[in-house]
């Protein structure tokens, strides 16, 4: 037998198969066993890995259901103390005060839309309790954020970038000058530098500095040389050496893979149009356009065209619901969890 | 838990599609995703979180998600705990959903990620994770008990991640690049398992 006569009886199996009973009932009832009618139950025989962050998703969900009715409350307090193994009992923490840790010490901040573990050698400052807005300003230092609040609502001010959470977890590392990085854990997070805004998902870090804002995000497990090559290509495109932009865009282009369009796309809204072709011919080679896409239209950077097929891409080739929910780690105290992956992005100063 | 709706533009670029209907239907997805439609308002009513939209979701793609899976993990009672999990997963994550046209690929995609993520379960638990050594021969198989070409029988019995690699790339469309990518193995190691794989299923096939 050929390879293609098997080939024509594989692409003739049927779409679909009827499974011997209805699992229509189960599913419902699923769904059903949350009150708010919002679950992310698993079924019985599906594995519990992620049973802790599943729940931390049912309460942002349902933290989000009793904002949108209205059942918030009028204040948000927030209280500091000592984190050891878990929140501790803490003072209340005041809009404008400012909270310092040393080299040996963390803090738990803890609010009703979540809690902020402030990192040894950090100093953040609360700017906003507002219930629909919450804002901390951070000098310096590291933060592990997680939010069960709806998007936009908790923020992080740094001197260089504001961190919108958009659910659920994230880290975020900042040192004196304003560079930094960010690593989602869960969820989005939305980096905003002079009126842009860059999406980072889950799995994903995106590193920042003060003057020029984030680099394109990247996935954590992106191969070395297209992480590389990324931080390459726009330090070449600031410093307007374009030997070095064709150099790293080559390397960008034979390495990607279909993840990877996220930093592609980020990448391509500032190359210039002769390598917007190219970057559109790399989502084409790896199987993230729909069919039928124009092209052209990315190549001629038509604001809509761009935003619609960046849309897209978040919810095809950019969502990885293994990662989307979190880490396994997520029964871990918060002091414990690591960073997702060694793989870092390049810092932009360097 | 995502919601972008009132995002600022990035590099001012306005948020909000503008393209045409033949764009917005060609956003299905690049692999076999699935002949059945699914109605604009449906997905907007299960963005809603009404059940009786998801239940006619399972009605039209209840079986493709099922053959997805019972492909990928060759075995009924966890195929449908994938089904099962796939549409909690959907019924979770509709509302983030932005590209409406892209429902069914979209939810293709859940459905083979989670078939996906079940078998590296299995794969763990039952110690099968060892990497196959690709020189391996397959287990025997067993000639049909008729004429009639059972393909499906066939492709349960190759090992998981050459089953796996053949209903990707033969049967769902996929490309090595992204059979690598969600296998978490080289491109060359998908094409060694497809050829492995076709290999077995033919020789299976002539008996």
């Amino acid at each position: 037998m050929k390879d293609q006569e098997l080939e024509h009886h594989l692409r003739a199996l049927p779409e679909a198969i009827q499974p011997d009973r209805d699992l229509w009932p189960d599913i419902e009832k699923a769904i059903a066993s949350d009150t708010s009618g919002r679950t992310t139950a698993e079924p019985a025989r599906v594995y519990f890995l992620r049973a802790a962050a599943a729940a931390a998703v049912v309460v942002c969900v349902a933290l989000a259901a009793a904002w949108l009715f209205g059942q918030r409350t009028a204040t948000t307090r927030w209280s500091v103390g000592p984190y050891t193994t878990g929140p501790a009992d803490g003072r209340s923490f005041v809009v404008g005060e400012r909270v310092q840790t040393d080299a040996s010490t963390r803090l738990l901040a803890t609010t009703d839309i979540g809690e902020v573990l402030v990192e040894p050698n950090t100093t953040i400052e609360l700017r906003e309790a507002n219930d629909d807005r919450q804002v901390l300003s951070m000098q310096h230092g590291q933060i592990y954020a997680r939010i069960v609040a709806p998007p936009r609502v908790f923020v992080v001010e740094t001197p260089s970038v504001t961190a919108i959470d958009l659910g659920c977890e994230y880290r975020l590392d900042l040192d004196s000058t304003g560079t930094g990085i960010l690593d989602v854990v869960s969820g989005w997070v939305a980096l905003e530098h002079s009126g842009r805004e860059w999406f980072v998902p889950a799995g994903a870090s995106a590193a920042f500095d003060g003057d020029r804002g984030p680099a394109a995000p990247v996935f954590s497990d992106a191969e070395p040389g297209f992480t590389q090559a990324a931080s390459r290509y726009r330090e070449a495109l600031i410093v307007n050496d374009a030997d070095a932009a064709t150099s790293a865009l080559e390397q960008l282009l034979r390495s990607a893979r279909s993840f990877d369009s996220l930093t592609l796309w980020y990448l391509a809204i500032d190359a210039p149009a002769s390598h917007r072709s190219r970057f559109a011919d790399a989502f084409d080679a790896t199987g993230v356009l729909p069919e039928g896409f124009d092209k052209s239209r990315f190549v001629e950077e038509q604001p809509a065209a761009m935003d619609w097929l960046r849309l897209h891409l978040e919810e095809t080739a950019w969502f990885r619901p293994d990662l989307f929910f979190g880490q396994d780690e997520s029964t871990l105290p918060l002091n414990k969890r690591k960073r997702i992956k060694p793989a870092r992005p390049g810092r932009i100063s360097e | 838990m995502r919601d972008k709706t009132e995002a600022a533009p990035v590099s001012g670029i306005p948020v909000g599609p503008d393209l045409g209907d033949h764009d917005r239907e060609a956003a299905a997805g690049s692999s076999r995703s699935a002949t059945a439609v699914i109605d604009r308002a449906v997905v907007v009513a299960l963005q809603q979180k009404d059940r009786a939209a998801l239940k006619h979701v399972y009605q039209e793609l209840g079986g493709r998600f099922y053959a997805i899976c019972f492909r990928i993990l060759a075995d009924r009672h966890l195929a449908e705990d994938a089904v099962q999990a796939t549409f909690i997963r959907i019924w979770n994550k509709a509302p983030t959903l932005r590209s409406l046209d892209a429902f069914v690929g979209w939810a293709c995609r859940i459905a083979t990620n989670t078939a996906l993520q079940s078998l590296r379960k299995l794969q763990r638990r039952d110690a099968l994770s060892r990497e196959v050594a690709e020189s391996e021969p397959e287990p025997a198989l067993e000639a049909p008990h008729d004429r009639r070409i059972d393909l499906d029988q066939a492709i349960a019995r190759l090992t998981p991640r050459r089953r796996a690699v053949l209903v990707l790339y033969d049967v769902e469309g996929y490309q090595h690049r992204e059979i690598s990518e969600m296998l978490g193995i080289s491109e060359g190691t998908s094409k060694a398992h497809l050829f492995h794989a076709r290999a077995a299923l033919k020789q299976y096939l002539e008996r």
